[in-house]
């Protein structure tokens, strides 16, 4: 079942000095429950599609739709809407809140929700658990290493049950070992959740978990292999 | 939410120290000077009242500048305001006065005065410099202001010569006997009154009038209250009076009041600008500082409208912590000020205590004006901040 349509999806950033076609009419169609990996070199616009589908940045042609809605139809209270309920963020510097706990950060996303404490209290100690993080919950980020950092804001971007999460580069500042770490996480809440995950990343050792591995060069997106799992 | 705010502001305590104190600073200033202020006003509206009591009756036109005639009350007016007055419960004393302009002479010496005739069984607040004040009973006695005494070399019981005109213009003259000098405080006046009693005041201008009943009352509050009664009271039986409350009567409390309350809303005026501009630039940079985690939080869903909000509640808690411990210590330099007994000493006048009044009326306006200055400059930064792209925002990581 698809989530998310790319139709004939471009992006161009013009400047006084020239113009970047960062994305080239791109198709793709991203089901439930997908674990799609984004492979490309450094420029080739795979940050440039995860802010489309994140809804935080405007296509230049094409459309993308998701759960048969339009982005482009949305205001920008709505596509904030859209992230907080429907789409988990997971990024490259982590980006927790320095002022809240590991457990207020993985909280924040309820808070927007206006879920009820004893939910939220449920929801967040649950997802830290599985993130093996529990005892962590009451560290401040800056008292969290790089890995645990990353775990805390894949559980923040997984409190709220979303139907995808984009990751952009999520292992990117970590050492290889706790990076395949954050993988493995990442595919076992997949199928745990059935959540679609989309996840751009440079390495390699990520191909091999991939359901669909997708390569962006130019601006160009090729689908290399599509595996089903059982 | 909220907590986001406070634990951003515990986050850089530099630079919210930096801010809070000069809230804070601002805040006590402007508490203090509020507090010198009234208590000045309190001090005038004692002097006034003083001075005019808490109104004055007189004739129609008495108070016009340049009508030609004397205005006088005659006897029958007095009796009929004197009946009205009487039936007041909130009129504890009232006293008749007369004034006179004339000539005080010696043997060798002469100076022009104004006199004052008034009944000697009254009050006279007055600080007696030499012999004493006129007592009831006393017909031509005159006390003097201090500096009428030395300009013509006068001992107590000497006696001096009064000339002056009576009402139709006659020339008449009498003889005084020096009872004491006094003093209200200012050097110019001290020069040129000297008060008698009022008969003998009503003797030498010739007439059994009087110019005015000054009225206290048993509570300030109650002046113009009293003064509407008293006009109804006097219309229904003819007469043609004119009724003016201290408040009119007395010039100086208007010209130091508008003169503090116009330096105090320049200062004020000062104070929010230097609030304002340091404020900003200090929210300006620290929000810059946080665009990335501002562009995080509004990628993961947080709307424009609870950034701002967000934003926003960071200054209002500066302002509101920074008004009340900025009132608190205005009151404790208050308290340390008022103890020290600082005196000053104006022109030509003696000297006068330093007092600051303390009460918590006078924090309002400035923990307000300070709100205000916080929130207003954190304003445009945080509408900016929520306003700016989401992409841009975290690139600025
Ligand atoms: N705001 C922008 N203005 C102009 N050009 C931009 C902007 N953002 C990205 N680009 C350009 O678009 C192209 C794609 O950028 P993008 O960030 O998507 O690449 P990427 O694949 O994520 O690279 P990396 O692996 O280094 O993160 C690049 O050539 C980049 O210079
Ligand atoms: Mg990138």
């Amino acid at each position: 079942m698809a989530i998310i349509k790319l139709e004939n999806l471009s992006k161009t950033y013009s400047s006084q000095v020239e113009e970047v076609q960062a994305l080239k009419n791109i198709n793709l169609t991203i089901d439930k429950g997908d674990f799609i990996v984004v492979n490309g070199p450094s420029g080739s616009g795979k940050s440039t599609l995860l802010n489309l589908l994140a809804g935080i940045d405007e296509a230049s042609l094409g459309d993308i739709q998701i759960n048969n809605i339009s982005l482009s139809s949305l205001s920008d209270r709505e596509r904030t809407e859209l992230r907080r309920n429907k789409i988990g963020l997971v990024f490259q510097y982590f980006e927790l809140i320095p002022v809240l706990t590991a457990w207020e950060n993985v909280e924040y996303p309820l808070l927007l929700q206006k879920v009820s404490k004893s939910e939220r209290r449920r929801k967040v100690d649950r997802i830290l658990e599985q993130v093996g993080l529990s005892k962590m919950a009451q560290r401040l980020p800056s008292q969290l290493s790089g890995g645990q950092k990353q775990r805390v804001a894949i559980a923040r971007a997984l409190v709220t049950d979303p139907e995808i999460v984009l990751a952009d580069e999520p292992t990117g500042n970590l050492d290889t070992k706790t990076g395949e770490k954050i993988i493995e996480l990442m595919l076992n809440l997949n199928r745990e959740y059935n959540v679609a995950f989309v996840i751009v990343t440079h390495d390699l050792f990520v191909n091999k978990y991939a359901q669909k591995l997708i390569e962006i060069q130019d601006g160009i997106l090729k689908i290399k292999e599509v595996n089903e799992y059982a | 939410m909220l907590k986001i705010a406070w634990r951003n502001i515990l986050r850089n305590k530099r630079r919210s120290l930096l801010s809070l104190v000069l809230i804070l600073i601002s805040v006590a200033v402007l508490f203090l000077l509020r507090g010198y202020f009234s208590a000045t006003y309190d001090g005038l509206e004692l002097m006034a009242i003083n001075q005019y009591s808490h109104l004055q009756i007189a004739k129609e036109g008495f108070w016009n500048e340049g009508s030609e005639e004397r205005k006088i009350l005659s006897s029958e007016d007095i009796n009929k305001i004197t009946k009205i007055l009487d039936a007041k419960e909130e009129v504890i004393d009232y006293t008749n006065t007369l004034e006179i302009a004339g000539i005080l002479g010696t043997e060798d010496r002469s100076t022009i005065v104004s006199g004052m005739g008034i009944e000697t069984d009254n009050g006279q607040n007055l600080e007696i410099k030499s012999g004493t004040k006129l007592f009831a009973g006393d017909e031509t006695r005159v006390i003097v202001g201090e500096g009428v005494r030395k300009k013509l070399h006068l001992k107590v019981d000497e006696w001096v010569s009064i000339m002056a005109t009576t009402i139709d213009g006659a020339y008449n003259a009498g003889s005084l006997q020096l009872s004491g000098s006094f003093s209200v405080g200012n050097d110019d006046a001290d020069s040129h009154y000297i008060m008698m009693p009022l008969s003998f005041a009503q003797t030498m201008l010739n007439t059994d009038g009087v110019d005015n009943f000054k009225v206290m009352l048993s509570d300030t509050e109650l002046t113009d209250s009293t003064i509407q009664e008293l006009k109804r009271e006097f219309k229904r039986e003819g007469l043609a009076v004119e009724v003016r409350s201290w408040r009119d009567l007395a010039n100086f409390y208007h010209q130091v009041k508008g003169l503090y309350d116009t330096a105090f809303f320049f200062l004020s005026i000062l104070v929010f600008i230097l609030i304002f501009m340091s404020i900003l630039e200090i929210m300006s940079m620290s929000f810059f500082e946080r665009m990335g985690e501002i562009g995080t939080i509004r990628a993961i869903g947080t709307r424009r409208s609870q950034v701002f909000v967000q934003l926003i509640e960071e200054a209002l808690i500066l302002g509101i912590i920074g008004g009340i411990v900025g009132v608190a210590l205005g009151w404790g330099a208050g308290v340390i000020i008022n103890n020290l007994n600082i005196t000053y000493t104006p022109p030509s006048s003696g000297a006068v205590p330093l007092y600051i009044k303390l009460a918590l009326n006078n924090g309002i306006t400035p923990f307000f004006i300070i709100i205000l200055a916080t929130t207003l400059s954190a304003l445009y930064p945080a509408l900016k901040a929520s306003r700016l792209k989401v992409v841009e925002m975290l690139r600025h990581v």
